[in-house]
């Protein structure tokens, strides 16, 4: 496989590389492109329209790409690019904007879709809109197709509007769907995981989905300004930095970011928090966090037989950064390094999708999410 | 400015951001490192809490073990010839025996929950005719003064929910609207039953016009040992029952006024199971009342001589089998390769060979014995591990003479897959010998002819929802066919569709497709 990487700071000049990579290099079949919200993205489709390659799109919390030629790189808005040239026909993509907040309905159109693309697909899907159900999302695509990875697309933390696209369309509420068929190439997923709950565990007494109203009986602000001493105002950064560890009645755990507060006092979580969960704050386990996720991608390189991949994407979440500042690269780099210097492209995102997992939820907060994939021969 | 001054002044600018640069990496290192520093501090305290945790827990099973002799060697003598002073003195040492046992059970019950060790149990359940037997449980602790009003209407289903540990809820709720009501009235309703997304959100009210709860204690008679009792009680039953609500997806909320009285409003979530037919339903406390044991043979496994003894006596005394007994795993291992048990009371933790290991060598080479594992210390984990060394069921230590006999008839109505292969029409005479100690042959007939046209129609609804591959509408398929087989008596069968149910309930077409052709052929054995 063949691959060029390009980070560019205009619209313009990321349009002149491809340009130049087409007619100096070779003809790409797919390109993941991820670019800040600061760019003129409606722009951008319409100049990536004259393309006949695949374009998977979205906007970031923070660029990253490594290849042996140019390095490891973290960046903040940019235009990424990576072009590559992978068997077209194992790819088919969908793009569908969401209309009337039915997730678990549009989940399972797009899970049988994927189905009916290959018979042995996966499915790699970001997804756009602040207000998405994300949880319900997963679970409907998973009645169809069980296995799923991707994120959700991200707007520099501003938390004002985010974005996926295709060399045609761009969406503002909706997803990007990327069927993959495995028969032609391989995929191992991998998931780190670093935060970890603190303090005495408290019980959600009162939630609708995504809404947690009370806990202990409390309104469930107080969960955070107890802990953080901060306001609404601190949200939903803090709340992304020190989501909640959730333990369902099961004994499943999963992390949940909280996203916003609400004027009653209750907090909008990322995903679906039930009540009678068992919740207490978390927070990294410092630099161990970069030993967590190198040695799952380990451990799941070791158990497939993948050699080295020829292409690793990345989803970590926009947490990530903000816990590395500008250390940021060092954990990128352990990551490269593990997956034997493939060429890698990632984005920072607003959560992650995996069901490589054993989580009771496919969809995930404060994760780095690794997908590698080879052509089969 | 000249342009040597300039270039010093970016040399100084330069100087200025390097240091900076320097300045933020060790900010950061500093935050990273502080982020280490309190997540080891808190795993510290974790370990230090599991510890203690698991000091009570452990206290608590050794202080158990001694008691299941002691109850059980007080229920034999009652049934022995005594004068009514000998008896009041039985009676005095058998009450001060159990309340001992409730507060043992009660700090490993904290301990459990606290590790988050429990495990519910869901079985089919008469919800009004149980919570009726809970009320009349309490109602000879309640005063003479007071007006005990059950409000419990009739539901024409049954639900699926944990029966123990509700009886633990409601005894321990009622049990204090009673202690602290002198007069006036204390009320358990069955208030409200509605249908939210596929499972039951059941509302249990128990009021009374007792002494209220004071202000002081209001906000934390959820926490363990706060009472408002001061000279009886541990403080834990609300602390125990508001947890397990809780871990049943419900919650308990308390309205209370000093002087006036309490509410206790009960929310808890279930799954609705089969429909009531009255002429289907075979009460198994009927059922042990007049089976014959006496041709069973049981093997009891259990490392504590006086244990050993004691249960042996109880299992002769009430009901007449044929006892052997084995003091480890490895002599039980032996015992069952050159006998023929009906059943195996298996204890875990034994010298030499323990409970699980020898489970596990015994289903090497004998799949057919029913083994229920007995233990003082019911965690999650040990019945997972009894469960995947192939036991068949679990059974809590002390364990009452009910708790046994609800086991021997279970292995009395049990049949083998091989039993069923070796005869075709078998399936319709067990279900008549299940029926025919309670119904004459008229009604045997009728009901078997009843549960044939059932077993029919959920049988074709199987067959059209596995070309679809509706697992929603699968799962209660599979529920229903299950409820229909646990009524004709014919248990492997209602396992079967257990286990089918499990895998639709996690959408698993695949497993399902493997199991479901073997079972709909057995199943329709029963037409032939």
């Amino acid at each position: 496989m063949r691959h060029s990487l390009i980070n560019a700071y205009s619209i313009e000049s990321l349009i002149t590389e491809i340009d130049e990579v087409i007619e100096n290099s070779f003809m790409p079949t797919l390109a993941f492109v991820y670019v800040s919200v600061s760019h003129d993205i409606e722009y951008l489709v319409k100049m990536l329209g004259k393309y006949k390659f695949i374009v998977v799109g979205s906007s970031t919390a923070g660029e990253i790409y490594a290849d042996s030629k140019v390095g490891v790189h973290t960046k903040e808005q940019s235009l990424t690019c990576m072009l590559v040239d992978m068997d077209a026909s194992a790819f088919s993509i969908k793009l569908k904007k969401e209309k009337d907040k039915k997730f678990f309905r549009l989940g399972k159109k797009i899970g049988k879709w994927s189905r009916k693309q290959f018979s042995n697909a996966t499915l790699l899907t970001i997804t756009a809109g602040l207000d998405f159900d994300n949880e319900s999302y997963v679970l409907g695509v998973q009645e169809k197709q069980k296995d799923i990875f991707g994120a959700l697309a991200a707007d520099d933390r501003k938390f004002k509007g985010t974005y996926v696209f295709s060399q045609k369309k761009i969406v503002k509420d909706g997803l990007l769907a990327l069927a993959i068929d495995k028969d032609k190439i391989e995929v191992v997923t991998s998931q780190g995981f670093g935060w970890s709950g603190i303090g005495i565990q408290r019980v959600v007494t009162k939630s609708n989905k995504n809404i947690i109203y009370t806990i202990d009986d409390k309104p469930a602000i107080e969960f955070y300004t107890e802990y953080l001493n901060i306001t609404s105002d601190d949200m939903p950064c803090m709340g992304i930095d020190f989501p909640m560890e959730v333990i369902s009645q099961d004994g499943e755990l999963v992390n949940r970011a909280v996203l916003d507060i609400n004027k009653d006092g209750s907090l909008v979580c990322a995903g679906h928090v039930k009540e009678g969960a068992r919740v207490k704050i978390s927070i990294p386990i410092g630099l161990n966090v970069i030993d967590n996720v190198v040695e799952n991608i380990q451990k799941t390189l070791d158990s497939s037989n993948m050699d080295k991949p020829d292409l690793t994407l990345l989803f970590p979440c926009t947490a990530h950064k903000e816990l590395f500042g500008c250390l940021a690269d060092k954990e990128i780099e352990a990551v490269f390094n593990i997956s034997k210097n493939a060429p890698l492209v990632g984005f920072y995102t607003y959560g992650e999708i995996s069901s490589a997992s054993s989580s009771f939820s496919a969809f995930h907060n404060e994760t780095f999410l690794t997908i590698q994939l080879k052509e089969k021969k | 400015m000249k342009k040597s001054d300039l270039k010093e002044r970016v040399k100084e600018l330069e100087n200025y951001i390097e240091l900076l640069e320097k300045k933020n990496l060790k900010l950061q290192r500093d935050k990273l490192t502080l982020y280490h520093l309190l997540h080891s501090v808190n795993r510290e305290l974790d370990e230090a809490l599991v510890d203690k945790q698991t000091f009570v827990a452990m206290m608590s099973h050794e202080l158990r073990t001694p008691l299941n002799p002691i109850l059980g060697n007080c229920a034999m003598l009652l049934k022995t010839d005594l004068t009514e002073q000998q008896k009041r003195y039985l009676g005095q040492l058998n009450e001060s025996a159990e309340f001992l046992k409730a507060l043992i059970s009660d700090l490993l019950d904290v301990s459990k929950l606290k590790k988050r060790k429990v495990k519910l149990n869901i079985q089919e359940l008469n919800l009004d005719k149980f919570l009726l037997y809970c009320a009349e449980l309490v109602e000879s602790k309640i005063a003479k003064d007071v007006e005990f009003v059950v409000n419990i209407p009739e539901l024409p289903y049954y639900v699926l929910a944990d029966k123990k540990h509700l009886q633990q809820v409601f005894g321990n709720i009622l049990t204090n609207a009673a202690k602290f009501t002198k007069k006036g009235k204390v009320i358990f309703s069955l208030s409200e039953i509605n249908e939210v997304d596929n499972r039951l959100e059941v509302i249990v009210d128990i009021e009374d016009t007792g002494f209220g709860i004071p202000e002081k204690v209001k906000e934390t008679i959820f926490e363990p040992f706060n009472t408002t009792d001061l000279e009886q009680g541990t403080g834990l039953g609300l602390y125990i029952s508001n947890e397990l609500i809780l871990l049943m997806g419900g919650k308990i909320v308390v309205k209370s006024e000093e002087g006036k009285g309490s509410r206790f409003r009960i929310k808890f979530y279930c799954e609705k199971s089969v429909e009531k037919s009255k002429d289907l339903i075979v009460d198994k406390l009927t059922i042990d009342g007049k089976r014959d044991y006496s041709h069973l043979k049981v093997l009891i496994v259990e490392d504590i001589e006086l244990n050993r003894v004691f249960q042996t006596e109880l299992f002769k005394v009430f009901f007449s089998v044929i006892v052997d007994s084995a003091e480890n795993g490895r002599v039980a291992v032996e015992k069952v390769k050159n006998n023929d048990y009906d059943i195996v009371f298996m204890d875990i933790r034994m010298p030499v060979l323990n409970g699980i290991e020898a489970a596990r060598e015994i289903r090497t080479f004998n799949k057919d014995v029913y083994m229920v594992c007995m233990s003082a210390n019911v965690y999650r984990e040990d019945m997972d591990a009894a469960e995947q060394a192939g036991m068949n069921d679990f059974i809590e230590k002390p364990f009452e003479y009910r708790d046994i006999g609800a086991r021997l008839a279970q292995v009395s109505s049990v049949v083998t897959k091989e039993e069923y292969d070796s005869n075709s029409n078998l399936l319709h005479q067990l279900a008549i010998n299940h029926f025919q100690d309670h119904f004459d042959e008229e009604t045997c007939f009728r009901l078997i002819n009843i549960a044939a046209k059932d077993l029919r129609k959920s049988i074709l609804n199987i067959e059209e929802n596995l070309l679809a591959e509706n697992m929603e509408a699968l799962k209660d398929n599979f529920h229903a066919i299950k409820g229909i087989f646990a009524n004709l008596g014919l248990a492997v069968l209602a396992k079967q569709a257990d286990v089918l149910q499990e895998f639709a309930k996690e959408g698993d077409i695949y497993n399902i497709e493997e199991k479901v052709g073997d079972f709909l052929l057995n199943a329709k054995e029963f037409f032939e």
